[in-house]
């Protein structure tokens, strides 16, 4: 009889084996691979996407606490995701190059909702961009028209329903769906909390910046090209900034080269660009202002001279009257600044 | 003799009878089971072919190249009107479809950002198929990153379960290759076939907006969702892809939705600032003339792929010449 009853047992534990395998395997089915009859209107979400290994970045251990808000009035709606420069346009599919030419190096991302509300949400996007002047390059030439410039950071503006920084190699983005109170405070919140913490010690330098004057200057207009400002291959590092004259804007431009002959050749080198492909000279030697070059594009005024390392000008004016005063202007303010 | 020899040979009649019937009912009970699990019509396997594919032709050649325009600020007003100035739904529409909408779901962010198809205008769409005689309307994307949360964020997932349409998310195994003819890019290229998979129609809804490397995403460039793999590799012939997948893909209508305008930083935008409420829905059976349209409002109106698709001969990028019907 013990032989039997062993026999037994040995069966119904194999049988309960089998019965916990069927069970394992089924709960795990890929359910991608079916579809769900249309009555029951249920939708055939995958457990988990596998991607191929290569593609999934994970965050490094002293990244991780990048993204952690320490607010009680907001929780986060998930881990913090990473992307690299193979993978970005996974997250932000045909904007990736606009960071790429730029030198990125990492996106970390997470969502975040209000504490108790998760319909109010809202995601942190922190580039890094591997430098801070890479860093103002994105942030300067996304910056959107009608924003206000914020008092969060020395580069820092807001819309209404985002806020918008830099900090050392670092361009962030909060962003969120809705405008309302509750969420703007929750985002400010959020911006100081990260900006408190010393991301990147290293500030950006911009010495361009004091060559503009600050008479007229449209507050937050500064922008960074880094390279082939304008269309033409031998601009780089261009830094311009918007100026209101008469309800007219009108742009200027600062290149800082490394000596005096170099700036002389990159003007002289902009004016013939701009003879080659479609324009035409203007000639502006009446001016007296020594090295000036002039171009007309099509009915848009190009002014451009070097002022010791200095290479200096007008882009894109309307009327050439406003383009040579802000030549004029921009050449002395120059001169003062290089004495 | 053996223990179950010496049993059987004392049991009793009244003992046999009532292990019978024990024995019995435990049979009935575990078939009972077995028949509460059985179902007649099993879920059916949809996993994509490896070999390479093609696609149907799915527009209406009798319906001929339209394009409709209505304004206004309540999508599913502005697409029933549009639609019913190219002849109605039913003209397109007809019993036991199968359709497809292929929408714009690749980011995982709010509707009010207008980066992804509005879901008030899919949930509509899906309505009126459905009341068209449709037998079902399935919803998809392959936005790459996280399709789930794509589509929940963007309140598609709600707006596809609230009218009776099927989503489906793109697996492992939804994808199969397929081949332009003639084409320089898509070569053998992983294409989300399971839900195309019986389509009898198809219609593309795109959200109007710029685009940093093609100049502005709309309704040809939507279809580059379609595409699975490393497809980043073909921003680098943005233009070139936007004109293969338009020529690779004919769909039984297009829906632009230009209620509000990313006029700029796209296609991600991110600020309400990026956008422009232009009050506009178009809808037409010529894709290349839908975007030769929302070109136009973008301010871009000689996009590269645009030229392209003309010349291979897609559509026509004069939109006025099919006559706009303005509701």
């Amino acid at each position: 009889m013990r032989y039997e009853t062993t026999i037994s047992i040995a069966i119904i534990l194999l049988l309960l084996c089998l019965s916990g395998i069927l069970l394992v395997k089924q709960s795990h089915y890929d359910k991608t691979l079916f579809t769900v009859p249309t009555q029951t209107r249920t939708m055939t979400i995958p457990e988990k996407l596998e991607i191929p290994q290569e593609e999934i970045s994970f965050p490094q251990e002293t990244e991780t606490g990048l993204l952690s808000i320490p607010v009680k009035e907001i929780s986060p709606m998930g881990e913090m995701e990473t992307f690299g420069p193979q993978t970005l346009s996974d997250k932000i599919d045909g904007k990736a190059d606009l960071y790429l030419e730029e030198g990125f190096v990492r996106l970390y991302c997470r969502r975040f909702s209000l504490a108790g509300n998760p319909s109010l949400w809202f995601e942190c996007y922190l580039y890094d961009m591997g430098n801070p002047r890479n860093a103002f390059v994105v942030y300067s030439n996304q910056r959107r028209p009608n924003s206000r410039t914020s008092s969060l950071a020395p580069f820092s503006y807001e819309s209404d329903n985002a806020v918008y920084f830099i900090q050392g190699k670092y361009y962030m983005e909060i962003v969120s769906g809705k405008s309302d109170t509750a969420m703007k405070k929750a985002i400010q919140t959020v911006a100081q909390s990260i900006l408190k913490r010393p991301l990147d010690t290293v500030q950006v330098s911009l010495p361009e910046i004091t060559y503009f004057p600050a008479k007229s200057l449209v507050q937050g207009s500064y922008k960074l090209y880094a390279h082939n400002a304008f269309g033409y291959d031998q601009f780089s590092n261009v830094m311009t900034a918007v100026y209101k004259l008469d309800k007219k804007e009108i742009t200027l431009f600062i290149i800082l080269q490394s000596n005096e002959e170099k700036a002389k050749k990159t003007a002289e080198g902009y004016h013939a660009f701009m003879v080659e492909y479609g324009g035409e000279s203007w000639d502006v030697s009446n001016q007296n202002l020594p090295g000036l070059y002039g171009g007309d594009l099509l009915g848009d005024y190009d002014l451009v001279f070097s002022r010791g390392k200095v290479v200096a000008g007008v882009h894109g004016a309307k009327d050439k009257d406003t383009a040579l005063k802000m030549a004029s202007e921009l050449y002395k303010y120059i001169g003062s600044q290089i004495q | 003799m053996t223990y179950q020899e010496d049993e059987i040979r004392n049991m009793n009649r009244r003992e046999f009878i009532n292990r019978s019937i024990k024995a019995s009912l435990t049979i009935a009970g575990l078939a009972s089971v077995g028949y509460v699990f059985y179902r007649n019509n099993p879920p059916e396997i949809l996993t994509a072919p490896r070999q390479n594919i093609s696609l149907s032709d799915y527009s209406i050649s009798k319906a001929g190249k339209k394009i409709a325009i209505a304004r206004g600020t309540k999508r599913s007003d502005t697409l029933t009107k549009a639609i019913g100035a190219l002849g109605g739904i039913e003209a397109y529409i007809q019993k036991d479809d199968i359709v497809l909408i292929k929408v714009n779901g690749a980011f995982a962010t709010p509707p009010e950002l207008g980066a992804t198809s509005h879901p008030e205008l899919v949930q509509t769409l899906i309505s009126l198929c459905l009341k068209a005689g449709a037998r079902e309307v399935r919803v998809s994307d392959n936005p790459i990153n996280d399709p789930e949360s794509c589509f929940r964020l963007s309140g598609l997932e709600q707006a596809t379960r609230n009218s009776g349409g099927r989503l489906f998310l793109p697996g492992k195994s939804s994808f199969s290759p397929i081949t332009l003819s003639n084409g320089k890019l898509i070569k053998n290229w992983p294409f989300l076939w399971t839900p195309m998979k019986n389509v009898t129609k198809l219609i593309g809804v795109a959200p109007l907006k710029d685009h940093h490397r093609s100049g502005a995403s709309m309704t040809m460039k939507n279809w580059y969702g379609l595409l699975g793999g490393r497809r980043n590799i073909f921003h680098q012939d943005i233009h070139t892809i936007i004109e293969e997948l338009a020529l690779l893909i004919k769909p039984t209508f297009v829906v632009l939705d230009a209620t509000v305008t990313m006029m700029t930083n796209g296609p991600t935008g991110g600020s309400l600032d990026d956008l422009k409420p232009t009050g506009l829905m178009i809808v037409s059976t010529d894709q290349v003339a839908a975007d030769a349209y929302g070109a136009e409002l973008l301010g871009k109106p000689l996009l590269p792929f645009i030229r392209n698709a003309l010349k291979a001969g897609v559509g026509t990028a004069d939109y006025k010449s099919l006559n706009p019907i303005m509701t």
